[in-house]
């Protein structure tokens, strides 16, 4: 996603995926011709708006999946109108250049991250219940049908706080908050918590897992990126970051690397996990415009996205150094992002206009009187307490005598 | 100091506003990072042995009266309740060290903790830790509004089933009938809890204590109106969620 449109790529084919219809939307086009199937490329990008009304249709986060029982790629966008869209793209057609959402749903709050999920049938037979799940503003995880625009179950909530992210990953829905908790939840049977990751002491930014491994990694406030057995429940290594707050952290599929992104900073950090058991830099690079997300496409390669002129680049990893390549997917769309001169935020953190702060720190506000005087150490309470008993006893007297 | 530790204090300097925002984030708590983390005998249970954990909660305690009953009633338990507000919480902590300077020997498996227990379960409780959690006469939160800040509901139901044993209760009481309707509704509709039946339900000693030992208890006694009060147990083997009932589950 990139600002308000979003886009679909297969090798050098780009496809709009449109807004749904609102009164206010201007008509979009999109671009190009059509190919083979490139399954991963799916970005998530927020914007920090400069004014104070965010566009609408401002691309809050993506998720793209294909599943093994039919030959279809479903992507979900969610926009700050607090709609999701889902498309659906047949992998043995060509790409056309744009395509309206085949299901939108209305979600109670703006969705801050995605992930496709599978519930296997009662007999092994029939096909598997396909939905995407939902984080929102509030702390809710929703499931959402994928082709019924009214089916949607809230799976489970972090009270009083923010879902920051969300992976499914065998058996386990990971979701993590601005409360510094990553809760484990089995799934489909979401009503069952098998553990919780604590060690965090601030509010976590980004988590990604590496499935096959049981191994998750995450990046807080707290200044360090932390990688978690989530089998077990134990931190496996720690890494304290030094370049400023960690929005990012995305983890290769055999669980050797992990790469970070920061807030305001160009320069990307390449972590190794020396096969899961401690984070340790290995290598950094520096990328010509702020990088807001990024993504392992496989064990060596990666995508970052990114402010102008680029928009997107492709790095491969080289034993201890990093190399640019442009495919002819970044190619491809940066040339559909240059056309239509998309302006990419700054940051992908929210910050409160009123107060500066971001939105994800907790507000601390100390109501009333001052905490150093509590309220039972005020002994002249028991003075004045005796003072009204003495009134009110010589009242009672005298309405007795008269 | 109002009342000096070791006597007991006088309800009057401790009363405090019944209602508050349990989902606010303007009070500030401290909390530990993981439940590892706590040393439970370090100022709740000084006189037990280390490692000690609690394993019956008594959740928004209010002035004390069942955490106290329990102690005396369950002797081979350890019970903490749990208040938000600061001066009930106060109160409480004086009546508990009143009480174990009166009766030697009893009480020490009693104490008081203040704490958000909306948010913050997790921190303080391992999985499967608790025995018994008890919800007495909580905050009705009667506007559709504030529905969310109920005690009970379904999101944090899960979070009690998380803490509790396979085979341990939540009790519930009330004297607003709406509310336990509420509690029933959503104790039922969850997978994790089976209602008790009457006949279970009396076979049990807390259910009386909870009747009659706390001060809202007593309060609702005097004005002659109904209590409403269910038992949940929780269940060991979890229902299979499948394709074909995910949406209505």
């Amino acid at each position: 996603g990139l600002n308000d449109c979003a886009f679909v790529v297969r090798d050098a084919a780009v496809c709009e995926l449109l807004a749904p219809p609102q009164s206010d939307q201007s008509p979009s086009n999109g671009a190009s011709m059509a190919k083979l199937p490139n399954d991963n490329n799916d970005k998530a990008t927020k914007q920090k708006h400069e004014t104070n009304i965010p566009n609408p249709n401002q691309i809050q986060a993506v998720a793209i999946a294909s599943f093994s029982d039919n030959n279809q790629v479903w992507c979900a966008v969610s926009r700050y109108n607090k709609t999701l869209s889902i498309y659906r793209i047949a992998t043995s057609e060509t790409l056309s250049a744009s395509i309206s959402p085949m299901t939108v749903h209305k979600t109670v709050k703006r969705v801050l991250c995605l992930a496709f999920a599978s519930v296997p049938s009662e007999n092994s037979s029939s096909p598997p219940l396909h939905v995407v799940i939902s984080g929102d503003l509030i702390g809710d995880a929703t499931a959402h049908s994928l082709s019924d625009a009214s089916r949607s179950r809230v799976l489970l909530g972090h009270t009083a706080s923010m879902l920051t992210g969300l992976n499914v990953a065998n058996h386990h829905l990971l979701t993590c908050d601005r409360d510094e908790k990553i809760r484990v939840s089995s799934f489909p049977q979401t009503f069952v918590i098998e553990g919780y990751l604590l060690g965090h002491e601030a509010f976590i930014t980004s988590m990604d897992v590496a499935r096959h491994f049981c191994v998750c990694v995450s990046c807080s406030g707290d200044a360090t990126v932390r990688l978690w057995n989530y089998k077990d429940y134990q931190e496996l290594g720690r890494f304290h970051t030094t370049r400023g707050l960690a929005t990012r952290v995305a983890i290769s599929p055999s669980g050797h690397h992990v790469v970070v992104l920061y807030d305001q900073s160009r320069t990307v950090d390449v972590l190794t996990t020396n096969g899961g058991t401690c984070l340790e830099l290995l290598t950094s690079f520096e990328c010509k415009s702020q990088p807001l997300s990024v993504k392992f496409v496989s064990d060596e390669c990666m995508l970052v996205l990114k402010g102008e002129a680029e928009y997107m680049v492709e790095v491969k990893l080289d034993k201890k150094s990093t190399l640019f390549n442009d495919s002819r997917t970044v190619l491809a769309i940066r040339q559909v992002a240059c056309s239509r001169n998309i302006v990419m935020p700054t940051s992908i953190l929210e910050t409160d206009e009123r107060t500066g702060q971001l939105k994800l720190e907790k507000e601390a506000e100390s109501r009333g009187a001052k905490a150093d005087v509590l309220p039972w150490m005020k002994s002249d309470r028991i003075q004045t307490a005796k003072e009204a008993s003495k009134r009110r006893d010589k009242r009672r007297r005298k309405n007795d005598d008269f | 100091p109002i009342t000096a530790e070791g006597d007991y204090p006088q309800k009057k300097f401790y009363r405090s506003r019944a209602h508050c925002n349990p989902l606010s984030h303007n009070d500030t708590f401290d909390y530990p990072l993981a439940p590892s983390d706590i040393d439970w005998t370090e100022s709740n249970y000084p006189d037990l042995a280390k490692g000690t954990v609690p394993d019956v909660l008594d959740i928004g305690c209010g002035f004390g009266g069942l955490t106290l009953a329990l102690a005396t009633l369950l002797p081979d338990n350890i019970i903490l309740g749990m208040e938000i507000r600061a001066k009930v919480n106060e109160y409480v902590r004086l009546r508990v060290v009143a009480s174990r300077k009166e009766h030697p020997g009893s009480y020490q498996n009693a104490s008081v903790l203040r704490t958000n227990s909306m948010k913050y379960l997790p921190n303080y409780f391992s999985k499967q830790s608790t025995k018994k959690l008890f919800f007495c006469f909580p905050d009705p939160h009667f506007k559709r509004k504030n529905h969310g800040r109920r005690i009970i509901s379904d999101r944090l139901l899960t979070e009690y089933a998380y803490i509790l044993k396979p085979g341990g209760h939540l009790y519930c009481i009330t004297d607003v009938k709406e509310l336990h309707e509420w509690h029933l509704q959503k104790c039922d509709a969850h997978p994790m809890f089976r209602k008790l039946s009457d006949e279970e339900m009396s076979n049990d000693p807390c259910v009386a204590a909870m009747k009659s030992e706390t001060e809202e208890g007593k309060k609702v006694e005097r004005a002659g109106t109904a209590k409403y009060y269910a038992v949940y147990e929780r269940m060991s083997e979890p229902p299979k969620v499948t394709a074909e009932n995910f949406f209505i589950a």
